[in-house]
């Protein structure tokens, strides 16, 4: 948590003082490291778990690729949908090595309080987030330097301008790292910390981008649901997920500022955790086994 | 069995949502979040019901049929919740298809045009997150070890015809394709009252016959338990193709129209005439653009605006 904080204004303290080329380093080796060597050892207990036999060489050259074109896709020019898709990677990623490492109750007292990190971050006057999206509209900058989830309007016609602006925005939006109680000595990296972006859901022309935090944190609790409970708590934490997303964005799109896009889907996706834990199962369980249609 | 059981029961089962999904909702991004929005409002009566459930389980000794009661008569509130919520929301919807974006049924901005439509979204967003609640835990554990209806067999040495048995994975398919169609059914039926309500007296039957239905095909239901799924299954159609001609009177069609669709279908499907009509669009359609001529390379001149001239445009 202290962490977070830290790096935060860290990261705004470079930001401000146009120390870019800082900023970009730190990013690239994030995402390469993360690609990389958490990709590797994911992969490599998916295949124990499944006894897959893979060899050395097989396994270097697969995670080469992976790293490579993921690489690639975010630092550089690619198709949209796989920008995207390596986003999502990026944050699933990082959240798998955050539930391997944690206990569960860290999960969720992290899920907790950077919700309310992230309310303090953005919208109070003293919150960093919110003085790098003021200091950035004032210096008309839009080329912040970092990851940014972007997803253009579901517009297909052939607009350019918007298309142009979207790889230009592409690389844009700042990292931080979270993960304060992480700091095992037999890390793979040296640095420990990773990566999470600012949260800062805007939109500009028709496109709406959000921060990779945000998905970090959704993919955390949903990973966490499915590590502990049936399919079904998983199933409404996920809905519930999608559709807090769906109220927030456009409260969003019309008020034109930049608000948390994390607490209040993870509100109500732990909601329905808990309640699922302790009323849903239970009762759907009894409708369905005795074949009851409810 | 395993995994290639699950995958099969899943496919099953969901097919026909898949099939109205992909007809209906996939193209228009405002219809698949109504979509989303339709199985939380779902979900969201279930957890009261579900925590109404835990209240009285408390209190009275066996509750198992009054909460039941109780869940179907939230989830019909909500299905009407959804449909105030989307009157009010009619402003921002047109707001949204006005931006020249992909328009959405010619005429969200007039619920009165496009309801069904949106009936019907709502309605498979709802029946299909009911249908992977009911199922999904039981699909789960068919991808493990195990053979269904096996041990009842071993103990009493003969195979009890009243039981599931080893058609259990097929009782819970059709209870979800079942629970599918209703709720598309049902909602119809409860949005069309509601729209109506106001104007004319006797505009609650459809929402009552809802109501009705629905605590009809789940009480009934409760006879699978003691063996008699076959006739509770065959009854359970059967009110569905009821359900589904009443949805289509109320549509505008006349049960003789719904009748001759329906055995028109069964011949287009014999006749494969969906795969000839496709295969007969993509013809068409190279054979178009092989017919547009070429552009000449010169200028054309200034008033080449009139339509049909564009053609035979001077050098």
């Amino acid at each position: 948590m202290i962490f977070l904080v830290l790096t935060t204004t860290m990261g705004v303290v470079c930001y401000k003082k146009r120390l870019y080329k800082a900023i970009t380093a730190y990013i690239i080796a994030n995402s390469v490291s993360l690609l990389l060597v958490y990709a590797f050892f994911h992969f490599h207990n998916l295949a124990q778990a499944c006894s897959i036999p893979m060899s050395v060489p097989s396994s270097v050259f697969l995670t080469f690729q992976f790293g490579g074109l993921g690489v690639l896709s975010l630092h550089w020019k690619a198709h949209r949908r796989l920008h995207q898709f390596y986003l999502v990677m990026l944050a699933a990623l990082t959240a798998l090595f955050l539930l391997k490492n944690l206990p569960d109750w860290t999960v969720w007292i992290s899920i907790v309080a950077i919700s309310i990190w992230d309310i303090v971050a953005v919208l109070t006057p003293c919150g960093p987030l919110k003085m790098l999206v003021e200091t950035a509209s004032r210096r008309g900058d839009n080329n912040f330097p970092a990851i940014l989830y972007n997803s253009s309007s579901y517009v297909e016609t052939p607009e350019t301008p918007d298309t142009t602006r979207s790889h230009s925005t592409q690389l844009t939006e700042f990292s931080n790292s979270s993960n304060a109680n992480l700091l095992q000595s037999d890390s793979l990296l040296t640095t420990p910390v990773l990566p999470r972006r600012t949260r800062e859901v805007r939109e500009v022309e028709g496109t709406i981008r959000l921060g990779m935090g945000d998905f970090v944190f959704y993919s955390l609790m949903l990973g966490n649901a499915a590590q502990t409970s049936p399919l079904t708590t998983v199933l409404a934490c996920f809905l519930s997920n999608l559709v807090g997303l769906t109220i927030t964005l456009p409260v969003v799109s019309l008020s034109q500022t930049a608000l948390p896009a994390l607490p209040f889907p993870l509100l109500i996706a732990a909601l329905f955790y808990f309640s699922s834990h302790v009323a849903l199962t239970p009762f759907t369980n009894l409708c369905s086994l005795t074949l009851i249609l409810f | 069995m395993g995994i290639v059981l699950t995958v099969s029961c899943y496919i099953a089962s969901f097919s026909p949502s898949i099939a109205l999904f992909y007809s209906f909702i996939a193209h228009d991004p405002v219809r698949i979040i109504l979509f989303f929005l339709g199985s939380f409002f779902w979900l969201v009566s279930l957890l009261i019901s579900s925590l109404a459930w835990l209240g009285l389980s408390t209190v009275l000794p066996n509750t198992f049929l009054v909460s039941l009661g109780v869940c179907i008569v939230v989830q019909e509130l909500s299905r009407v919740a959804y449909f105030m919520l989307l009157k009010k929301a009619q402003k921002g919807l047109n707001k949204i298809t006005r931006h020249g974006q992909i328009s959405v049924a010619p005429g969200v901005s007039d619920l009165h045009n496009a309801r069904h439509m949106l009936a019907l979204v709502c309605g498979l967003g709802m029946g299909v997150i009911s249908a992977l609640f009911y199922t999904m835990n039981a699909f789960a554990t068919f991808a493990g070890p195990g053979t269904i209806g096996l041990p009842m067999a071993l103990e009493t040495g003969h195979i009890d015809s009243n039981r599931a048995g080893k058609y259990l994975p097929l009782c819970y398919v059709l209870s979800a394709i079942l629970l599918t169609l209703f709720h598309v059914a049902w909602t119809i039926m409860v949005w069309d009252t509601c729209h109506k309500i106001g104007r004319f007296p006797t505009a609650f039957v459809p929402g009552a016959a809802a109501v009705v239905s629905h605590l009809f095909v789940a009480f009934l239901s409760s006879l699978n338990s003691r063996g008699f799924y076959i006739l509770v299954f065959s009854v359970q159609f059967l009110v569905l193709l009821i359900c589904i001609a009443y949805c289509n009177v109320i549509m505008g069609g006349t049960i003789q129209s719904f009748v001759t669709a329906i055995g028109q279908s069964f011949v287009d499907a014999f006749t494969l005439k969906q795969i000839r009509n496709f295969v007969e669009e993509r013809k068409m359609r190279t054979q178009q653009r092989q017919a547009v001529p070429d552009e000449p390379m010169t200028e054309r001149g200034g008033a080449s605006d009139e339509p049909g001239t564009s053609n035979t445009v001077d050098a």
